[in-house]
């Protein structure tokens, strides 16, 4: 864990495509990161909607994993930038707060949904089920 | 006259005299109906002489030993009111009714003034009562302040009201208009506000009713600039009557005013009936008040509640997580001090889902109270694998007690909302370990019941516990609500066994409890397997 990257070390320079985390939470965002990393993969993250947009926009990612209650663009916003840009093709794993974790998935087409506090097993799973199929 | 009297007899004279005599009126009328004799109260009465009377039909039956009254009409339209009394007699030899008159009008004027003034009274007390309760009912302020100046223009007579708040700006003046009847708001708005002026003032000063039969002939109209008096175009005021609503705290919260373009319209009953009318006012302005603060502070605890525990989501998430990826990682080595580690690490782990459920059950029973809906995420799941897993992780936390699991059927799958009902099972078995302070065994069974029609999985958690007082027992499931044995002995919110019917009953389950203090308590839950579509509702 000592070894583990700080966050703006990252980013576009990586060659493969990444999964991009988008939470405001800064300890969310560190912690899912840690997650994805310790499973193999390249990650991205964003601290709100616009950003995450941005950031997508430059390079395609190969999954999105977004916090609903986000500043300046929420959930939805991101989602729907999303399809426009590249349609169905990026995966969305929707993480919520509150106990609509479902609602929201359905309304923005997600693969898969995560109540926080989720289990990191249950978000590995997720993941390598969303980029498997 | 004397003519007749030298026909009389000696007796009958001495008889004439005393008749005349008579403060009565007095008549004397024959078989035929004529007149034959009227004494000087008698022409007084009637307003006419003796010489007119007889020889006159009387006019009125004549009934012997009845006591009967007569309107009789003067000459001169006048009308008054008689009490007769007749008697048979002989007169002149000849059978004849006497009847004695006497004028009963301002008797009579009398009575029917005061019952005229018993029903205005009933009419008031009436009219109060019916104002009183629509006041007490209504606990919106702008309707009821609406309602009030309606009803006191209504009684009062008067052509337009108002009620005014006692709301006096920086300058120490204008009172803002609140509501109005009988004129348009425009007859007002075109205008300051009632102002800080020598007529106004006693009435937002709470000093009594003033009631003017002409307000321009008041030494107290007219003394204030800028218009000394009022200002042209404004509604033509002569009858004034304004009232003062106070507060049980002696707060003046407005005044009420009438106008009417009459002089002398304002009677006394209609300061009567505007004085209790604003005792009535106070009251339910009052009430109104206490209810939007309440209700607001309400509103605010329940957002407050949903707002914190959303936000508590985050750092728990962080927690959680970072306790994982640790164990993941001590996980690799294989030394005993990782051992230990690890096991730290699950117990963090453990903390975070059982605050979480807290959390959880917190928002759901806010969220129910705040009127929102809660879809179930009902998927098949197996109750005993569940209740094992609870007793599982409750176990570490239950050093003194022995939690026990008995299950027959060995596998019971349903079609529940996962999530809430493990957190319904912890908040059941937690319970029953809190509050079983000296240990004891705690039992949770699961089995099955087949009915015709639906299928049940029944859930009991038995404990050796506390046991809640019967009186209590009715109001445990209630928010807030904790049993009066434990309150300020064992912490808690009265949260837990609340999240757990509105789970119970989401399900379109049921849950009672049995209890004995210093017993113990058996909470039973029965969960129907499969949703049931008419009963399956978010809001249940």
């Amino acid at each position: 864990m000592a070894s583990r990257p700080s966050e703006p070390d990252y980013g576009s320079a990586e060659e493969r495509p990444a999964i991009l985390v988008v939470d405001d939470d800064p300890e969310l965002r560190h912690v899912i990161r840690w997650a994805l990393e310790e499973e193999g993969w390249a990650v991205e993250t964003a601290a709100d909607g616009q950003e995450a947009l941005e950031q997508a926009c430059r390079r395609r990612p190969r999954l999105v994993i977004l916090d609903m209650g986000l500043p300046r663009l929420d959930g939805n916003g991101v989602a729907a930038g999303l399809r426009t840009v590249y349609g169905d093709s990026v995966p969305i794993v929707v993480i919520t707060a509150d106990g609509h974790a479902v609602d929201k998935a359905r309304r923005v087409g997600a693969h898969a949904h995560l109540s926080k506090p989720f289990e990191i097993d249950d978000l590995c799973a997720v993941v390598h089920q969303a980029l498997s199929t | 006259m004397s003519g007749r009297a030298g026909e009389e007899k000696p007796e009958a004279a001495g008889l004439r005299a005393i008749l005349d005599a008579n403060a009565d009126g007095v008549v004397v009328v024959d078989q035929d109906g004529i007149v034959c004799f009227a004494n000087p109260a008698a022409e007084q009465l009637f307003a006419r002489r003796a010489a007119e009377l007889i020889g006159s039909p009387f006019g009125f039956p004549l009934v012997a030993g009845a006591t009967t009254e007569l309107d009789v009409i003067r000459p001169s339209g006048d009308t008054c009111v008689a009490e007769m009394r007749v008697v048979e007699i002989e007169w002149a030899g000849r059978p004849a009714y006497l009847a004695s008159l006497r004028d009963i009008t301002d008797r009579k004027q009398a009575e029917a003034q005061r019952a005229e003034l018993i029903r205005e009274q009933a009419r008031t007390i009436e009219t109060i009562t019916r104002v009183g309760q629509a006041f007490a009912g209504a606990l919106d302020e702008d309707q009821l302040v609406q309602a009030i100046t309606d009803a006191a223009t209504e009684l009062t007579g008067a052509q337009f009201g108002a009620f005014f708040y006692n709301a006096v700006d920086e300058h120490g003046e204008a009172y803002t208009l609140y509501s109005l009847s009988g004129a348009p708001r425009e007859a007002f708005e075109r205008f300051p506000m009632p102002r800080n002026t020598a007529l106004f003032s006693p009435t937002f000063r709470g000093e009594g009713i003033v009631r003017l039969d002409d307000v321009t002939q008041d030494p107290r109209y007219g003394q204030n600039p800028p218009y000394y008096g009022m200002p042209e175009g404004h509604l033509p005021v002569r009858s004034y009557l304004a009232a003062p609503v106070v507060s049980r705290s002696g707060e003046v919260l407005g005044g009420l005013f009438f106008g009417h373009s009459a002089p002398g319209i304002f009677t006394e009953r209609a300061e009567q009936l505007l004085s209790a009318i604003a005792a009535q006012a106070a009251i339910a302005l009052d009430n109104a008040r206490l209810y939007r603060a309440t209700r607001d502070a309400v509103r605010m605890r329940d957002e407050f509640l949903a707002a914190v525990s959303h936000d508590l989501k985050n750092p728990l998430g962080a927690i959680k997580g970072t306790a994982q990826l640790l164990q993941r990682a001590v996980r690799r080595s294989n030394t005993p001090e990782a051992a230990r580690i690890g096991d730290g690490l699950q117990r963090i782990d453990a903390i975070v889902t059982r605050m979480t459920r807290l959390i959880d059950s917190l928002l759901d029973i806010t969220r129910l109270q705040m009127g929102q809906s809660l879809p179930l995420d009902r998927r098949p799941v197996d109750l005993v694998a569940l209740a094992r897993q609870v007793l599982d992780e409750q176990r570490p936390s239950a050093e003194r007690h022995e939690l026990r699991l008995e299950a027959d059927p060995p596998e019971l799958v349903g079609v529940w909302d996962t999530a809430r009902v493990e957190r319904m099972l912890s908040n059941l078995v937690s319970n029953a370990v809190k509050y079983s302070p000296n240990g004891g065994e705690i039992t949770v069974t699961v089995g099955l019941e087949m009915e015709p029609e639906q299928s049940w999985a029944v859930l009991v958690v038995r404990d050796q516990g506390l046991g809640i007082p019967a009186a209590d027992l009715p109001r445990i499931f209630t928010r807030f609500e904790r049993a009066g044995n434990v309150v300020g002995q064992i912490p808690g919110t009265g949260i837990g066994l609340a999240a757990v019917r509105q789970v119970v009953e989401q399900h379109g389950g049921r849950i009672t409890v049995e209890s004995q203090e210093g017993v113990g308590t058996t909470c039973t839950v029965r969960l129907p397997l499969a949703p049931d579509p008419v009963s399956d509702t978010a809001s249940a």
